[in-house]
């Protein structure tokens, strides 16, 4: 079954660490050796990237099912 | 060596592990699951009370399903001793109740429509169907002589929905097929997965393997299977038993799991590596390794979880009975994921955001590469090892009632002589 994930914007999210307000920015994700690059809510100034629940409970999951080994 | 002694017939020693990995690092013991449900009381002991009796340690990750006796080869090696010409067929609905009876005891699993030659039972499409109600994945296990020949019954398994064809496949030649079949079959072989690719099929290659006989063609095998992917997902490879029916001598053909690896690492220059293998975390420690990678455009392959040698999953820990469950449900998983055909439009009819494009796109490219080579050394009577048959994951339904270890079900004496096995 395929979860419908909600665009999560960077409009209205700021750094907690920085108070910079998150950009949409590129993010190298990496997992298992495998890497492929995705627009997320970022911080231009630590990098801190925020990963909304849908995503990371749906299609994250999904990629981490399919790279799970036995 | 496995060493027993007989009381009537003295001792006995078979070959069960030879070179590297080393037996001692070979390890993933496992706490046996409790809770199973069972057919049969053990009384006797194991392998007689088959199955399952309450000494049995591990649930099923794969059922096999034989739907006839009958088999359009006559192979000189064939462990369910197949080939006869005459066969008492059993209707298409006590197949069915047979799936729900199944379904029941074994739970999520991976059918396995089996035989003889399962292809030659008529009511074999609607049979996958019914199977796809029941259980996450069907699998055909076919010698392909059928699919080569007849691509409207290709077409309507691709339309019932068939997971993937676990197709028998020796070697590169031949003389290979000659010498274990009986015919000459690579140009039948090359046709059936042309026929599978055509109607959309994924197809596993499954070749038996002895050594002096097709063991020098496992590298080549590799290749070919890898430059038809996506088509062909995986090589599983069955090193020879003397179960069933088989002319050569066993202890002369074995190889163990360390000389296969051995022999695929040298045949591929080094494409396959050894240390890269981990033993299974489903069945018993002895009787399997997986290696899954990513199948490049280039030819080249890449280890699934990258170059980095991971040390965790061998270890003198025994896994907890939770766990040992666990590694069945991830068994099935891994399994539908790397066998599975990838579907053609993921994203048909679904919209999608930016941020979920970039995921789908990743899974469907990985989908496309993933490939996998495995390897199971079935048990005949020399190797037979009862922690192996109590944790064995891997069952046969046996008519009217019982699930029985595969290894136990196709047991034959020294002289040809079923243990379980009926017909």
């Amino acid at each position: 079954m395929k979860a419908e994930v909600r665009e999560i914007k960077a409009e209205g999210w700021v750094c907690g660490k920085c108070q910079e307000p998150l950009r949409q920015l590129p993010v190298e994700i990496t997992y298992m050796g495998s890497s492929f690059q995705v627009e997320l809510p970022r911080c231009p100034v630590c990098g801190f990237t925020f990963i909304p629940p849908d995503l990371a409970y749906g299609k994250m999951r999904e990629v981490e099912k399919l790279l799970e080994d036995k | 060596m496995l060493c027993r002694v007989c009381p009537d017939h003295g001792a006995f020693q078979e070959t069960i592990w030879r070179g590297k990995p080393d037996f001692e690092t070979w390890r993933r013991p496992k706490t046996p699951v409790t809770g199973l449900k069972t057919q049969t009381s053990a009384e006797r002991g194991c392998p007689n009370d088959c199955g399952r009796c309450p000494d049995h340690g591990q649930h099923a990750c794969t059922v096999l399903l034989e739907l006839t006796t009958l088999c359009n080869l006559r192979c000189p090696v064939c462990f369910a001793n197949s080939g006869s010409l005459e066969d008492t067929p059993v209707p298409a609905d006590t197949f069915i109740e047979r799936m729900h009876w199944i379904r029941e005891e074994a739970g999520e699993v991976v059918l396995q429509l089996s035989g003889g030659e399962p292809t030659l039972y008529p009511e074999l499409a609607p049979l996958v169907k019914e199977g796809l109600k029941l259980f996450p994945a069907v699998q055909l296990n076919t010698n392909g002589i059928r699919l080569a020949e007849d691509f409207q019954m290709v077409q309507e398994l691709a339309e019932a929905g068939l997971s993937w064809v676990f197709l028998q496949f020796d070697g590169v030649s031949d003389q290979t097929f000659e010498k274990i079949r009986g015919r000459a079959l690579f140009d039948i072989k090359m046709k059936a997965i042309e026929a599978c690719a055509k109607a959309g099929l994924s197809v596993v290659l499954v070749p038996t393997v002895a050594a002096g006989i097709n063991d020098h063609e496992m590298g080549e095998l590799f290749r070919l299977a890898l430059s038809l992917g996506p088509t062909v997902r995986g090589v599983h490879i069955q090193p020879m038993t003397t179960s069933g029916r088989n002319p050569f001598p066993g202890s002369a053909g074995r190889l163990t799991l360390p000389e296969i690896l051995t022999k695929l690492h040298e045949q591929t220059g080094g494409l396959v590596r050894p240390e890269a293998a981990f033993p299974p975390s489903c069945e018993h420690e002895r009787c399997s390794f997986h290696l899954r990678y990513r199948r490049k455009d280039d030819g080249t392959i890449v280890p699934m979880g990258g170059e980095s040698e991971c040390c965790c999953k061998t270890t003198d820990v025994p896994l907890s009975a939770e766990e040992t469950a666990e590694g069945r449900r991830r068994s099935v998983e891994v399994t539908l994921n790397s066998w599975q055909a990838p579907a053609p439009k993921p994203l048909l009819g679904i919209p999608m955001s930016g941020q979920t494009n970039a995921f789908d796109e990743f899974i469907a490219k990985a989908r496309q590469e993933v490939f996998s080579l495995t390897c199971m050394a079935f048990q005949d009577v020399w190797t037979a090892d009862l922690a192996r048959l109590r944790g064995c994951c891997v069952h046969v339904f046996s008519p009217p009632d019982k699930l029985m270890p595969f290894c136990a079900f196709n047991l034959t004496s020294a002289d040809g002589r079923p243990l379980h096995r009926r017909g």
